[in-house]
This record gives C-alpha cells, structure tokens and sequence, in this order.
C-alpha cells in the first residue's frame, strides 16, 4: 500500500496528479475533490470524444435532442440536408441557449431574447433589426458554432470539443467489434433508439459507474433471489443471465481494450447457455423469424454468438457511454459528487412489436429510477461517496486480479469476470488525459 | 396495447366502460372509493407490503410511465409497466434485507385529493386522483408530485386494483431512486 498522502493544499500539476495513482490503488481525492473534478472537465469532458446520440433518435430531417458534452450543452439535429451536425446550443449574439426544449422537430431555433434565428443547419438566416448591424457585419460568420469533431460509428455518433483527437475508429480500438454485438442482432443493423429515456441521479462521482464484475452477488442479491424464485419468467433478464455469469469459478472474463474502453466478457458463458434465451424468442410471437434473419444475414458462429449474447456487448466506451443488455446509457458528470446516467432502451427496427416489448419489459425489470438492479448500485455508489470522505487512509483497493490477468493476441488485457481490469483501465486512461501527453492524441 | 392499459391512458376511449354512469361526491360509492384511495395510500406508506399486494386482482397492471403522461408502453420505455406476477417480485424484493436501496426504508406521507371518478360501467371504475408524497430516507427528503388513474373493480369484498397509472410530472427529469410504493 503507499504512503498515506494527505492531499490538503496539494497542487494538482502532473506530478501531483500522477501521485493520486499507484499500482492497484486510487486516492479518494479522484473521487472527492472539486479541484480535480473541475479538471476532469476542462481536460476529458471538454476535450476528448464523447459519445452524443444514435443517428435513429434524429432519423428525420430537422428532428433534434438537447445532449451535455460536460458543462457544455449542445444541439444533436439533423438538418434539412439530412446531415447529423453537433451545435454549441448558444445564440451567438449574447449566448442564451437557442433550443429550449428537450427534443422536437423543427426547421429553426430562434433565441428569443432578440429574435436572432438560425437554421437546423446552423446558418444564422435572420437578425431582427438588421439595419442596426453595419456593412461590417457576415451572417456566415455568426452561425452556431459547430463542435470541432463529429464521426461516426456504425450509427453512434460522437463529438469531441477539440480538433486533436485521434479518429474515432482509432480512439475505439478493438471496443468497436464488440458494438457490432449490438449492431448486427438488429435485423439489416437497423436499431430504433426512440422508445424514449430513464433518466436517474445520485449523489456520487461519475467514475463510479464503471464495470464491475464484482459487485453482483452482493449489491444484487435481492434480484438474484428473485430470479431462483421463478426461473422461467420471461418478463426477467434472468433468460439472459441463466446459470450465475459471475461465479468465481465461472468463464466469465473480463477486458481492457485500451483507452478507458472495457467489457464484461460474457460470451464464452453465454453460448453454452443461449437456449433459454432462443426458447423465449420461440414463444414470442415474430421470434422465429427473428432467429431466421440473424442465420440469413450473418454466418453461423456469428448468428450463434448474436443470439447467445442477446445483443448485449456489456462494453463501456470510456468516458461517458455503456451498452449494457437492452440499452445505450449516457454518463453525465454534474459536480464531484453528482452524475446523472440516462439510459436509452434500444428497440429493432426489423422484428415484430412482441421482441421490442420484451425488450423494454426485460429492461424496465432491472433498469431506471424504480428497477431491481441500477437503483440498489445508485444506493451503494452514494454510501462509497460517504464513505471516502473518510480519508486518513485513503487508497481504494482496485488490485484484485492483477496478479492473474493476461494479455490475449489482440493486445487486449483479459482478467476473471470478477476482476478490477475495468477500474485499472479506467484510471490508467485517466491519468493520462489528465496528466501526461496522451494517447488519444488530444494535445 | 394491452386493454388496461388502454384504460388508462387520458387519449383512449374507455373501451370497456360503454355503460359509463356518473358518481358523484357525497353519494355512497363515492365515499366507499375514497376510503379505498386512502386505505392503500396508508399502506404504502406504512410499507405495509403483504396487505398492499391483497388489493390486487390477479392479472392486475402497475404502470408508471416514463418521459411523458400517455405512451404506448409496447414500444416506449415505463419507468414501471408490471403485471400482477412482476409485482408479485417487487413485494417479495422489499421484504428483502437486502435490497440495499430500502435499507434503512424511506419514510413516507403521501396526501392523497381531487377525486374524481371518470368512468364507470358493470362493476369497474376509473377512478382519477392527485397526490403529493414526501419521502425522507438517510438525512434527505424529496417530494414527488403526481397524478394517479385507477381501475377499479367492485366485489363481495370490496374494491380490487384491476390496474393502476402513476404519472410522476418530472417524469421528464433526472429522478432519485423511487423504490418504495407509488
């Protein structure tokens, strides 16, 4: 264990940064400290990617959402050209947020402080008043400002507030394969991310949702208990999770693709028991033919894992973006000690009203403010919150496996199911979009 | 969209209602409507889960949407859309020790007014009410708003729950946990 380090009045320059992180260990400060969290911001949230929307939740010209990129709200529109742009949500004349509603259609946002207007292109195409405004004055220029970066993967669009990010096919790395787990158990990779949003809180630093492997058994046991209870409920996502993912003795692993970016690696797990999950998609009405689709359009190992894995990549993209059973989650960080998460049921677009159903009643069962599962992590992420403010000895333990992990040939470090490769991933990504000059090219 | 379901939702007509009669304030079943309203809310404020869940008809639907009033929860997503077997789960979790996010248990008051009764036809009513619920649980305390939509249906033993929608009005907004009984 290192040192005790009290951090009161410590200045947080690369070196003093690079002291809060040790081989297995994390200072409660990265988690509590306003200093740092205002850094965090600045030099993750501000600068490098971050996942904004899927190109369905705008599939119509000039649908838009209102999104935060850190403290920075923005527009996600789609024009009247049908081009997906990302705009800083701020009339460029005196800075009020042009989109004052969550989402809609529409061919313009005005301010209407003074009724400057633009188009769901961006252009400024009206000022009130525009004799007050000398010959001096170019419209072009004074249109909203685009955020710098805007790529796309397979349909999930992020931004990046900085132009000297890596190409986002890079800054994926190998996570990208493991979207396409999502992508393609949607028939013609057509998913539908328009089934609305849980949106939940809590009193904790973002950090904390992470991927645990380890938590399960004890933050949900009362789910666990539920699923023994009846074990063939389809309403459940015990049909996806048959036979305990996370036993230590299991095959579950868990991985590091560099970057922040890991998984929950159910699927050696899940393809020796896909036929619980092929069993309640017979019983479901259009499930049958769903099942065709995946063998028709993909071969068979691929089809095999598709259906195994339920469309379930269980990989987070670091910093702000999970994709976990049926569902996009979008982090939010709202101050050192509070997060929203948003969570987006992802619906197919191709397959029959009862698959979607189940989908949303499989997700509804675990997920969002009043489900079995994210609310009792929210409760346990606000007791770790208290408890370390405790900080006379304030190293947080993120060793276990690290005697056990092992790199596979496509570079990606690979652990038991219940080991903390995530929260050495996650803090190793950190560090050096915080401290050092990084990887992922933003400086 | 399931037939409770549709029961519901304020843009629907009541399909099953067709002999819609009105009950009025002061009459007897009236009064016998709003004891029932504040007999539940007694429960769930007591956490009196067991004696909560005996209001139910078998089959019965809880629903308590997401983002909006009226949705269809076939294809958007509830924040709870359960039948009498998933809530049947969601009791026997309470009463878990280990369903963290009840552990301590919020305390709760809820005042349950407005009562109106929309519609009526054969033994069925549905019923429309506002409440405010206080929560404090763990040095905090929030209030959630909301409006409530029950169907009833009357019996030799009183009234049972054949569904019942909560629309939470920052249902829109970033939400706390809302485990306990709404």
């Amino acid at each position: 264990m290192p040192d005790r380090l009290d951090i009161r009045g410590r200045d947080y320059d690369a070196a003093g940064l690079r002291s809060l992180v040790a081989p297995g260990w994390i200072h409660s400060a990265v988690y509590t400290d306003a200093k740092i969290f205002d850094l965090e911001l600045e030099r993750i949230f501000h600068t490098g990617w971050l996942f904004i929307g899927h190109e369905s939740e705008i599939a119509k010209t000039g649908e838009f959402k209102r999104r935060q990129m850190g403290r920075q709200p923005v527009i996600f529109v789609r024009g009247q050209d049908g081009e997906i742009r990302v705009f800083l949500n701020r009339c460029r004349h005196r800075g009020a947020i042009v989109c004052e509603v969550d989402e809609g259609r529409d061919s313009f946002f005005r301010c209407w402080y003074h009724g400057w207007t633009y188009s769901n292109a961006g252009e400024l195409v009206s000022v009130s008043g525009p004799d007050g405004y000398g010959p001096s004055f170019d419209a072009s220029e004074n249109g909203l400002t685009p955020v710098p970066r805007v790529e796309d993967y397979r349909g999930f669009i992020f931004a990046a507030l900085s132009e000297k990010v890596l190409p986002l096919e890079d800054y994926l790395g190998n996570a990208a394969k493991v979207i396409d787990i999502l992508v393609d158990a949607a028939p013609g990779g057509e998913l539908s991310v328009r089934a609305g949003s849980n949106r939940t809180i809590y009193k904790g630093n973002w950090k904390q949702v992470g991927m645990d492997g380890y938590h399960p058994l004890f933050v949900h046991a009362s789910v666990l208990a539920t699923w023994e209870r009846h074990t063939d409920s389809g309403h459940s996502l015990g049909a996806t999770h048959s036979a305990n993912p996370f036993d230590f003795d299991g095959i579950s692993e868990t991985r590091d693709f560099g970057h922040g970016h890991t998984m929950l690696d159910f699927r050696k797990h899940r393809l020796k028991h896909s036929g619980k999950y092929r069993a309640l998609l017979e019983n479901t009405p259009g499930g049958a033919d769903y099942i065709d689709a995946l063998y028709a359009e993909h071969d068979v190992a691929w089809a095999d894992m598709l259906l195994a894995m339920a469309g379930d990549p269980h990989v987070g993209v670091f910093p702000n973006l999970q994709l976990i059973n049926n569902q996009i989650r979008i982090v939010n960080p709202l101050s050192v000690d509070e997060t929203e998460v948003v969570m987006f049921p992802v619906l197919f677009s191709n397959v029959s009203t009862e698959i979607n159903a189940l989908r949303l009643r499989q997700h509804e069962s675990f997920y969002g403010p009043a489900g079995s599962g994210s609310t009792d992590d929210a409760e346990i992420f606000e007791r770790v919150q208290l408890g370390l403010e405790a900080n006379l000895d304030p190293w947080i333990n993120i060793s276990r496996g690290m005697e056990r992990e092992w790199v596979d040939e496509d570079g990606t470090i690979v652990g038991h199911v219940s080991d903390e490769v995530p929260q050495r991933a996650q803090i190793r990504q950190w560090l050096a979009m915080m401290a050092e000059e990084s990887p992922d090219g933003r400086r | 969209m399931n037939m409770v379901a549709a029961d519901l939702c304020d843009f629907t007509v009541f399909s099953e209602l067709k002999e819609s009669r009105a009950i009025l304030p002061g009459s007897d079943i009236f009064g016998k409507i709003e004891a029932f309203l504040y007999f539940e809310a007694e429960l769930m404020d007591s956490h009196a889960y067991d004696d909560w869940l005996a209001l139910w008809e078998p089959g019965g639907l809880y629903w308590v949407p997401s983002n909006q009033a009226d949705l269809d929860p076939d294809r958007s997503v509830s924040i709870i859309y359960e039948h009498y077997d998933q809530i049947s789960d969601r009791i026997f979790r309470l009463k878990d020790k280990r369903m963290h996010s009840q552990s301590p248990k919020s305390r709760l008051i809820r005042i349950v007014s407005n009562i109106t009764v929309a519609a009526s036809g054969g033994s069925d009513v549905l019923v429309s009410s506002n409440f405010i619920l206080g929560e404090a649980r763990s040095g905090q305390h929030q209030s959630l708003f909301a409006r409530a939509t029950h169907l009833l249906k009357q019996g030799a033993d009183g009234f049972k729950i054949l569904g019942k929608k909560v629309y939470l009005i920052n249902n829109d907004a970033p939400m706390r946990n809302v485990t306990f009984l709404l």
